[in-house]
């Protein structure tokens, strides 16, 4: 961000939504690839789902299917499995709504920034694009 | 978390607002440019020092929280199959590749890795309670280490806006000397 203010005086309030406008865009940068993750993460549990209902029965001497649970694999009965990858993934589908959530709100706010300072400062003064 | 939050931003106020120069005209009567700017520098280096130990150590945090996390889950699978009849087969890594299986009934406690070569065996509740205490303060040493980068942000934001204003204050009185 480059910021020359020359007529202009900046006051602690302008100096307030600069501030809160870089820590929103980085807030909004980390949000990226948050949600990267966690689409990702979404992906992988959605395949494991699929390969559960296609498999006829674990290959397991006990007819169980190995679940990574901590950092070790539970013989699990292909039921309990579907079960608990289902139970992920919604878990994963909340957290990733929370995030767009969070972003939609992050954007829409680091809008409104962008009309205040840019009307306060003038566009010459300060840069807020990436 | 960095943001807007009613209760944090009263003291994001008082760290960065310290720091912000109010009237540039007042402040510099009596200070030479270049004084200025490198006070101004010499804070930003400052800011800059602290917030690079904050982030290891929000790093540091980051990277113990998903242990935590995994032990938790393994204590709360053999919690639910607590007083069952049945047994569990485990696939334990023993090396790179290879997993050993292992039969697992009625488990009563387990061994919890300590850090420093030290692990200590606990019974099932108590390990359970000490990971989960574990987890919260270190969520709760993550989210006191994003505010405090917040507050450092702020403060560093307001030393370049500073610096800014003041070298173009400069480049004004310049101006008007040679015209005047």
């Amino acid at each position: 961000m480059s910021k020359k203010t020359e007529e202009v005086q900046v006051t602690w309030e302008d100096q307030q939504n600069i501030n809160t406008f870089s820590k929103l865009n980085m807030r909004r940068h980390d949000l990226q690839s948050l949600i990267a993750a966690a689409k990702k993460r979404l992906e992988d549990l959605d395949d494991a789902g699929a390969e559960l209902v296609l498999a006829d029965d674990g290959d397991g001497d006990d007819g169980c299917v190995r679940m990574l649970v901590g950092a070790a694999f539970l013989h699990t009965p292909k039921d309990d499995a579907e079960a608990e990858v289902e139970r992920a993934a919604e878990e994963e589908r909340a957290r990733l709504a929370k995030l767009e959530e969070e972003q939609s709100g992050i954007e829409a706010r680091l809008a409104e920034l962008k009309v205040i300072l840019y009307g306060r400062l003038g566009s010459g003064n300060i840069n807020l694009e990436e | 978390m960095a943001g807007e939050s009613s209760s944090g931003r009263a003291r994001d106020a008082d760290v960065a607002k310290s720091v912000f120069i109010e009237d540039i005209d007042a402040y510099m009567r009596g200070r030479a440019v270049e004084d200025v700017l490198v006070d101004q520098q010499e804070r930003m280096r400052r800011l800059r020092a602290y917030e690079g130990q904050t982030l290891q150590g929000q790093a540091r945090l980051a990277e113990k929280l998903p242990g935590i996390k995994k032990s938790l889950e393994a204590v709360d699978a053999l919690v639910a199959k607590r007083g069952s009849e049945e047994e569990a087969a485990v696939d334990f890594e023993i090396a790179d590749g290879i997993y050993a299986k292992a039969t697992v009934q009625d488990v009563e406690s387990v061994g919890l890795w300590l850090g420093a070569g030290v692990m200590c065996e606990y019974p099932l509740d108590e390990a359970k309670a000490m990971l989960e205490a574990n987890r919260v303060a270190c969520e709760a040493k993550l989210a006191e280490a994003a505010e405090e980068l917040g507050r450092l942000k702020d403060a560093i934001t307001v030393c370049e806006v500073n610096t800014a204003r003041v070298f173009n204050w400069d480049v004004q009185q310049r101006r008007a000397r040679k015209v005047g």
